[in-house]
């Protein structure tokens, strides 16, 4: 059994069900986009805008043939997303996902179903008491059955008595549950296109590191950065995540009292409830696409990550040539 | 005397014939120790001596007062040669490790020297804070967010966007990168002044916009303000910008009431563009523009989705009251709690019977009367 936290999820469920709405929403991805190919509208501008990195395919995955080009499904929008330096948080470029993977709408049922799951799943189920028949002692009768004036009793385990066993006590057991893989796929690109929407998604290009800090003076940086960028306790604290585990950043929020400024957790080990759980989620760029391409087992193999990445840079290829742009002709998606 | 009291306490204990009480070994030791039959120092020197110790002092303690005399010189000595009393003297302890040697202060000597009343202003040493900071190795970070965050209202947007917009397209027709508009500004330059004249115009050959000036020479202007030779703006000029902004009289082409204005159909796909005003935007406001406003296509939809809607005066306005007429149909929405006598107004009785009450000489209203309320069947 996972050892983590035994928090309760209901009352970040309730901050997350009762949020007020933003003030103006993401367009829904179930809507119609226009005639022309909706992919057309990310420029791939070589410095500016870049497709998720195309992952090594798996044998399962779409086959490659060159006679066969996956055609676009005209229903995907794009989310655009601001890449930013770190530690300056300086915008950088733009990144573009499909609507599938964050522009979902938001579903609090599925975001629910998640959450329990995954609480049930870290439960450390260890609480343990002693049945009757487990507690030390014999099995005589304490006294006879008739003519004490008292009630009747066996031996001195049982339940009523001090001493006792107790009668229905928890025993260590497992409490995970289960949930579909598809189903929980689809909370994990929820929770992600719910952070989206409300703008508490900061991509970072590159590594997310304190480089150049001395270990003495990286907890004192950190929260000066925190601080200055307000992502601190006072702004409803920040998560980062992370490809790797990173040994400035991660060390600098062990100190005393780091907890209550940020939290640092690498892409293997963060939840779907640590993505709704804190202020904002300051994400490495290199950590999203792992995720959303760990975790689009519901999709269909036209619409992931990789196939959508090929399909897009395909179509903003034949765009600017069709356009007559002079610029560099981009290279074709492997 | 201590010892002769405890020597016969001693032999108190030792000689008496009742029953001894128990005595235990520590103290049995003790007054074994204490037991002398004479006093020690008195072997150690005569008499006499000691009395001209006593009453002159002893050669060994002569000689320690004239050695913390003659250090006490050297520091002072030291201390004049150094000149300065903040520099510190170095040394190296056994370890190797080098540490300061607190200065000594003589009141007396020292004219600038001010002793402190209390505790309160003087350095406290030896937390664990205070270790944390003497380990600091004082990196400062440096953000490109701006340190403060102002707020707009709606047609301060509109004046803001215009002049950002008008600043990043005078550079792209000039033919330098958008990205330039982030760079510093010359000092006393007042682009602000200059922008506010500028229009903007689809292209006449039908792809983008272009920015014009009434004047050739302010164009110019504009662009050598911007220098790349100049440091990136300091907080003091982005807050004599926004001071502009927000005290600004608006011009009526510019900034209006109500929906985006006629000069915001511009359109802002090249990302490159876009990218100049999300930066400029951070860089002046402090705010980030938020990613699903990032897929605006033209300014209008941008300015829509950063705007602050207006909220609304009476609970009659809200949007949920609004949809409540659609929704339920079969709902009635009153902003004053319903009495009998609006029950009596909306079948048409009421005038009877204010008639009739007042020719009776009865009170027409009163919150006494027990039928005041109406009761909803």
């Amino acid at each position: 059994m996972a050892t983590k936290r035994l928090k309760t999820s209901a009352t970040l469920l309730c901050d997350v069900f009762h949020r007020p709405a933003p003030r103006h929403s993401a367009p829904m991805a179930t809507v119609a986009p226009s005639t022309t190919l909706a992919q057309s509208q990310a420029y791939l501008d070589a410095h500016l805008i870049s497709t998720p990195t195309a992952r090594p395919t798996s044998a399962r995955s779409i086959p490659t043939s060159t006679l066969f080009q996956a055609q676009a499904n005209p229903f995907i929008q794009t989310a655009t997303v601001t890449t930013n330096a770190f530690p300056s948080f300086e915008p950088r470029g733009f990144a573009t996902y499909p609507s599938t993977h964050l522009l979902l709408p938001l579903r609090k049922d599925i975001l629910h179903r998640a959450v329990i799951y995954e609480g049930d799943m870290t439960r450390q189920g260890t609480a343990s008491t002693k049945y009757r028949s487990e507690v030390h002692g014999s099995n005589r009768k304490i006294r006879p059955q008739k003519g004490t004036g008292k009630a009747r009793l066996g031996n001195k385990k049982s339940p009523m008595l001090r001493g006792g066993g107790v009668a229905f006590g928890p025993h260590p057991r497992d409490f995970s549950t289960g949930l579909q893989r598809k189903v929980y796929d689809l909370a994990w690109r929820t929770a992600l296109s719910y952070r989206y929407r409300q703008g508490e998604l900061i991509l970072i290009e590159g590594e997310v590191e304190l480089e150049g800090v001395h270990e003495n003076s990286a907890e004192r940086y950190l929260k000066d950065l925190l601080k200055y960028n307000r992502m601190g306790h006072e702004h409803g604290r920040t998560l980062f995540v992370t490809r790797n585990i990173r040994e400035g950043l991660y060390t600098a929020l062990e100190g005393e009292h780091m907890g209550k400024q940020a939290r640092a957790k690498d892409c293997a080990d963060v939840d779907v409830k640590d993505l709704l759980e804190l202020g904002r989620v300051v994400m490495e760029r290199s950590a999203l696409e792992y995720i959303l391409g760990k975790h689009e087992e519901d999709l269909a193999p036209g619409e992931k990550l990789n196939a959508w990445s090929a399909v897009a840079k395909r179509a903003a290829y034949e765009e600017r040539t069709r356009a007559g742009h002079n610029g560099d002709a981009l290279p074709m998606a492997a | 005397m201590r010892t002769s009291r405890a020597a016969e306490q001693t032999l108190r204990a030792a000689t008496l014939s009742r029953p001894p009480k128990y005595v235990c070994r520590a103290c049995r030791a003790q007054a074994a120790r204490q037991f002398h039959t004479s006093i020690r120092s008195h072997a150690e020197l005569p008499f006499f001596q000691r009395l001209q110790q006593q009453l002159f002092g002893s050669k060994e303690a002569q000689q320690a007062e004239k050695s913390r005399e003659e250090k006490r010189v050297q520091q002072a000595e030291d201390l004049k040669q150094r000149g300065n009393v903040n520099q510190l003297e170095v040394k190296v302890a056994k370890n190797g490790q080098q540490y300061e040697v607190a200065a000594v202060v003589v009141p007396n000597e020292t004219t600038d020297y001010v002793q402190a009343l209390h505790g309160k202003e003087l350095e406290r040493v030896g937390s664990e804070a205070w270790v944390k900071a003497r380990a600091d190795q004082g990196e400062q970070y440096a953000g490109f967010v701006p340190k403060y965050r102002w707020e707009f209202s709606n047609k301060q947007w509109q004046m803001l966007l215009h002049h950002v917009i008008v600043e990043i397209l005078t550079l792209q027709k000039a033919g330098r990168v958008p990205g330039d508009v982030c760079l510093g500004r010359r000092p006393h330059a007042n682009s602000w002044q200059k922008t506010r004249k500028a229009e903007l115009k689809a292209s006449t050959t039908g792809s983008g916009v272009t920015v014009s000036y009434p004047f050739p020479v302010e164009e110019e202007r504009v662009l050598i303000a911007i220098d790349s030779s100049s440091p990136a703006e300091s907080t003091l000029l982005q807050q004599s910008l926004t001071a502009k902004i927000e005290s600004t009289i608006f011009v009526a082409g510019i900034a209006s009431n109500g929906p985006a204005p006629a000069w915001m159909n511009v359109s802002i796909k090249d990302p490159s563009v876009k990218m100049a005003l999300v930066k400029r935007i951070l860089q002046i406001t402090g705010m980030r523009v938020p990613d699903y406003a990032i897929s605006s296509s033209t300014m209008a939809d941008l300015y829509n989705r950063l705007r602050r809607l207006e909220k609304p005066k009476k609970v009659a306005e809200t949007p949920q009251l609004q949809r409540l007429k659609i929704d339920a149909p079969n709902v009635n929405v009153f902003p004053t709690r319903r009495s009998s006598i609006d029950k009596e107004k909306e079948i048409g009785r009421w005038k009877v019977i204010e008639e009739e009450l007042l020719r009776r000489n009865l009170p027409v209203t009163g919150a006494r009367w027990s039928g005041v309320k109406a009761t909803w069947v």
